[in-house]
């Protein structure tokens, strides 16, 4: 507790020096948002399948007597996974007041990173993750590309409806 | 008598008469025609000179009578003067009739003897022509002419004429020797070409080539008849080397008293070939049929001796196995107490053993027991790990979302922020930790299950084995019996053996006997097969050389 209280002392001389950002892996990559929009994160089971839908739309759950969808990233994106990633834990996003659920092999947790490591996207990914994506940053040797959530619900919600 | 020609040949020989009869006719045609000019040119000289010395007489008879009378003898001078043109003229003289020189001129040798002579003289020397011509008036003589004419033109003429007759002679005298070279040539060439193959055919080589001869005269016929001969004794000559080389179907169609002969004495021949050929043949069959009943019986004979000692041999094997035997039967006696002492022994381990393999099958049984048991307390293990990760999965969802209601919380949150990612941390050293005890319990399983079934296979054998020294010791007992049998026997065979000793050697004796009187027997017949075969190859020769003839019915 005494580190802590001296880490606003260093903010100051450096503000926003550091990005706190909730980090997951989803099928080979490295996904990260904002933990403000993050409601929760539940070992959910099977989800119930919806007839009309996308097949990156895998059905609904019920947490805590409250249906919610689950996108599976993966099949979003169109990213080529050879392997079926392992659906261990659901992570249940809120934003704008709907809420959707995603898919994760492994939740890294909130991480602090040093501001300054963001950079331009490559123009070669896939045309879905560059539109819904805020940047991406590289740290440790992990490329960890920075969702902005609202245009992923905005790009989800186009796709359903077309 | 000797004839010094008679060895040339016939060309030299005409050539040598030829040329004698034309060298005679043309020494004898030169002579006589020779003969006859030179008479001829000295008439025609004679005349000649009678001619002038008559022109001159009448035109010298004023002159001597007026010189007889005046004695100027000048105007005789000058007619003679005018004779001395002829070139032929030697000297000229005039005298009168006393004798008395007148005129002349190169007249020494003119001195005549008849000088009163009424009628001309003429006389010839040897290089000159003498004439006296009486100057005659009123039937007196009053002198006389003396002329002298050289003959050299005469001779020389005749040299010449001499010269071409030998000229003319020579050529054709060798013309005719030619001429006689060649008609010999033609004569002799055939007869020497004959004369060689004559001489050829009697030393023996009758092969020669025809005399080509196609004149139709005398040496023609002569060549034509002698190639008939030729052929003739080629023919004989070949029908006698065929008949010699055994060819009998060989013919001639050549006529006479020869041929005829040739051909009644190939006929013979054939008869008495082939009457041969059918003797020998009854003789090869008789001798053969003799040969294979020889053959036989040695074979026969050959075959009871090698019977004999086959027997022999076997007999004297059989009486050394016998021996062998009656040894092999004591050393059978004396091994089969030795047995009988081991399998005494081998009792009193097996029973030891079987001690033994009882105590392990009751140790075996108890630790297959206790593994069961420790089995049963690994799967309760698994069973709480299970319990335990699940409470630490459920303990890291609570971190998580502990974590997050810190974040959300601001400023205020941070501290439970630090204790939730310890609280996580510390659920993934559980996992960690559990993840090697389930690895541990895994190797624990998979030995005690290879205990358990090295356990049974272990308690399988210790079980076969008590049964299989059951079985051994049933086997020991058998093997006790038949030793006892075999010693038995062995001594019944020894017993046996000896006596059959005494019995082959017996054998043997007799039969060394019967092979003596056998072998005897062999000799005779081989001795006989050996005049057969002879008989047999003198038969063979003798066929052979009939054989050698080859008879046309054949």
């Amino acid at each position: 507790m005494n580190t802590l209280s001296g880490q606003p002392a260093d903010n100051q001389q450096l503000p926003e020096q550091e990005l706190n950002l909730f980090v997951f892996r989803s099928g080979s990559e490295t996904y990260a948002a904002d933990p403000e929009l993050v409601q929760e994160v539940v070992a959910a089971g099977e989800p119930t399948a919806i007839p009309f839908v996308p097949d990156w739309v895998e059905g609904v759950v019920s947490v805590r007597g409250k249906i919610v969808p689950v996108i599976d990233l993966v099949g979003f994106f169109g990213l080529e996974s050879t392997t079926t990633y392992n659906r261990k834990r659901l992570i249940l996003f809120a934003v704008d007041g709907v809420e959707f659920g995603l898919w994760s092999e492994q939740v890294l947790g909130i991480k602090s990173y040093p501001a300054g490591l963001s950079e331009t996207p490559l123009s070669t990914l896939p045309a879905t993750l560059q539109e819904c994506l805020q940047s991406q940053l590289r740290h440790q040797e992990v490329l960890v590309y920075i969702l902005d959530m609202n245009k992923l619900l905005e790009k989800s919600r186009q796709q359903v409806a077309s | 008598m000797k004839n010094p020609f008679h060895k040339w040949s016939i060309r030299w020989k005409m050539a040598a008469g030829f040329s004698l009869v034309l060298f005679l006719s043309v020494t004898v045609l030169l002579t006589y025609f020779i003969g006859k000019q030179r008479h001829a040119l000295k008439s025609g000289l004679e005349a000649r000179v009678t001619t002038v010395a008559n022109m001159l007489s009448w035109s010298l008879v004023i002159l001597v009578d007026a010189a007889a009378v005046t004695g100027d003898v000048k105007p005789i001078e000058e007619v003679i003067e005018s004779a001395r043109q002829d070139s032929q003229l030697v000297g000229i003289r005039v005298e009168n009739a006393s004798g008395t020189r007148l005129a002349g001129f190169d007249d020494k040798a003119l001195t005549g003897t008849d000088t009163n002579s009424h009628f001309k003289t003429t006389r010839f020397t040897d290089d000159l022509l003498l004439l006296n011509m009486p100057i005659r008036k009123d039937d007196n003589n009053i002198g006389v002419l003396r002329m002298g004419y050289s003959l050299a033109g005469l001779h020389s003429e005749q040299r010449q004429l001499l010269l071409t007759g030998l000229g003319i002679g020579l050529v054709t005298l060798l013309a005719g020797i030619l001429l006689a070279f060649a008609i010999g040539h033609r004569i002799s060439r055939p007869l020497v070409r004959m004369t060689s193959t004559f001489k050829r055919m009697a030393e023996g080589d009758l092969n020669q080539q025809p005399v080509r001869e196609s004149g139709a005269d005398e040496i023609g016929f002569l060549a034509r008849a002698f190639n008939e001969l030729l052929q003739q004794l080629k023919d004989l000559s070949q029908l006698a080397q065929a008949i010699s080389q055994g060819d009998l179907t060989h013919t001639i169609k050549t006529k006479g008293d020869l041929a005829d002969a040739f051909r009644r004495m190939t006929a013979s021949i054939v008869e008495i070939t082939s009457s041969f050929n059918q003797m020998a043949a009854r003789m090869d069959s008789r001798i053969s049929e003799i040969l294979t009943t020889a053959k036989e019986q040695e074979a026969g004979a050959a075959q009871q001796a090698a019977a004999v000692t086959e027997v022999t041999s076997t007999m004297e094997e059989l009486a050394a196995t016998a021996r062998q035997i009656s040894q092999n039967a004591e050393s059978v006696t004396s091994s089969a107490e030795e047995a009988s002492r081991a399998v005494t022994d081998g009792r009193e381990a097996l029973f030891a053993f079987v001690k033994s393999m009882n105590s392990i099958e009751t140790g075996n049984k108890t630790i297959s027991d206790n593994i069961v048991g420790l089995n049963r307390h690994v799967q309760q293990i698994r069973g709480i790990i299970d319990i335990i990760n699940d409470i630490a999965d459920r303990s890291d969802l609570l971190a998580l979302n502990a974590a997050l209601e810190g974040t959300k919380a601001g400023e205020a949150g941070k501290g439970f922020l630090l204790v939730a990612a310890e609280m996580r941390r510390l659920s993934e050293n559980v996992f960690n930790s559990t993840a090697e005890i389930k690895q541990l319990i895994t190797e624990v399983t998979e030995a005690t299950n290879a205990t358990v079934m090295a356990n049974e296979s272990g308690l399988r054998a210790t079980q076969e084995g008590t049964e299989r020294a059951a079985e051994a010791e049933q086997a020991f007992g058998r093997i006790v019996e038949t030793i006892e049998e075999t010693s038995r026997a062995a001594k019944q065979i020894s017993l046996a053996t000896q006596q059959q000793h005494t019995g082959t050697d017996q054998i043997v004796s007799a039969m060394g006997e019967v092979a003596n009187v056998s072998q005897q027997w062999l000799n005779g017949i081989r001795s006989t097969t050996q005049a057969v075969s002879e008989l047999s190859t003198t038969a063979a020769q003798l066929r052979q050389l009939v054989s050698r003839y080859r008879l046309g019915s054949e």
